[in-house]
């Protein structure tokens, strides 16, 4: 009687133990959940870049990877510019300054093989000078030209810009802003 | 005999007397109640807006919603978030903060990962922390700390490939559901 008394207690008192230790070993866990959304557009982006090509003819773009550069073409006059990278042509009548120009579009998310390039002067040059592109029929202007209709994505696209000055134009600053828009096909 | 009589009526009286004082302080009662409570384990998890991250919905609950808005590989993104750029893909990250209360618990950390419900959809990757989902349960980190806000980096790797080749479907909300899991170290 005594020793089933005791089996019984021991019996008790292991499964309070096992019980605590179910409880100490215990992991507990907590859920949550999260929803994302997105939706995805088609995009293309534009960017100027430099030629790996130097010398004349070639001067390099500041901002060269952005959507926005900067060309230094110098201070020209009918005798000559200051800078070598420029290509320089006069007559009795006028000057012009060439150099090469690069721009590189890429696409993402489309299936668009192509696009089209446009330009456009940002304001109306002075009386003698005229802005141009060698692709386009004519020059420059404030309205939208098509430069090409259909360039290759992620490859450079090369554009000869030549500016012409007349030597009747007022001397000062020449800057002009040309703002070029791809548009995917 | 007659005095023998006198006394047994005395008594008498005397414990009718007794009952009826017996009955009037039987008027009042008293009883216990014993109150029975276990003091468990537990975790509990909520999702919070980072203050550098997208606005969550349903903000502070354990079912909270992430809306990255429209994305693409250019353009403008939603407030607090950011892009990087990538060869074939892009990436759209934002923070969001995990928030995990213990109760009944002498761990000091928790483990967090995390799921998918159902694969993610064609040509979007979610990442946490850098560590890529799948429905396979996937450890995002193994020492969060308890009862403060943890951020945690959300991405999507977005590929630029065309829709039907590869890309997600554009111009339409594409959604997930990240399950979280918290567990007591």
């Amino acid at each position: 009687m005594t020793l089933r008394f005791s089996f019984r207690n021991a019996l008790v008192c292991l499964l309070v133990l096992l019980g605590s230790l179910s409880l100490v070993d215990a992991q507990t866990t907590a859920s949550s959940s999260l929803v994302i959304s997105m939706t995805v557009q088609s995009s293309i982006s534009l960017e100027f870049v430099n030629s790996s090509n130097s010398g004349e003819g070639y001067c390099q773009v500041t901002g060269a990877g952005t959507s926005t550069a900067s060309l230094n073409l110098g201070i020209a006059s009918i005798s000559g510019d200051n800078e070598s990278c420029v290509i320089f042509s006069s007559t009795s009548s006028q000057y012009s300054i060439s150099n090469w120009t690069y721009l590189e579009v890429t696409e993402s998310n489309s299936s668009s093989s192509s696009y089209t390039l446009t330009a456009s002067l940002g304001s109306a040059p002075p009386t003698g000078v005229a802005w141009q592109i060698a692709a386009m029929p004519s020059a420059l202007t404030t309205s939208t030209q098509t430069v090409t209709a259909s360039e290759a994505y992620a490859t450079q696209y090369g554009m000869y810009l030549e500016v012409t000055v007349q030597k009747t134009a007022a001397s000062g600053s020449l800057n002009e802003a040309i703002n070029f828009t791809a548009t995917a096909n | 005999m007659r005095a023998c009589k006198l006394r047994q009526l005395g008594i008498v009286a005397a414990i009718l007397a007794t009952g009826t004082c017996a009955s009037l302080a039987a008027q009042s009662s008293s009883g216990t109640l014993n109150v029975v409570l276990q003091n468990g384990s537990g975790l509990q998890m909520v999702l919070n807006s980072d203050s550098s991250g997208v606005t969550l919905g349903n903000a502070g609950t354990s079912s909270a919603t992430l809306g990255f808005g429209t994305v693409g590989a250019y353009g403008t993104l939603a407030t607090n978030v950011t892009r990087t750029n990538q060869t074939n893909t892009f990436t759209v990250s934002t923070f969001f903060d995990v928030d995990v209360a213990e109760s009944g618990l002498s761990s000091t950390s928790y483990t967090l990962a995390a799921t998918l419900s159902s694969t993610a959809p064609t040509g979007l990757t979610v990442q946490i922390d850098s560590v890529t989902l799948s429905t396979t349960s996937a450890t995002i980190s193994t020492s969060g700390s308890y009862g403060t806000n943890v951020r945690h980096t959300l991405s999507v790797v977005v590929s630029t490939a065309a829709s039907g080749s590869g890309g997600p479907t554009t111009g339409t909300q594409l959604s997930s559901t990240i399950n979280l899991v918290a567990t007591s170290n």
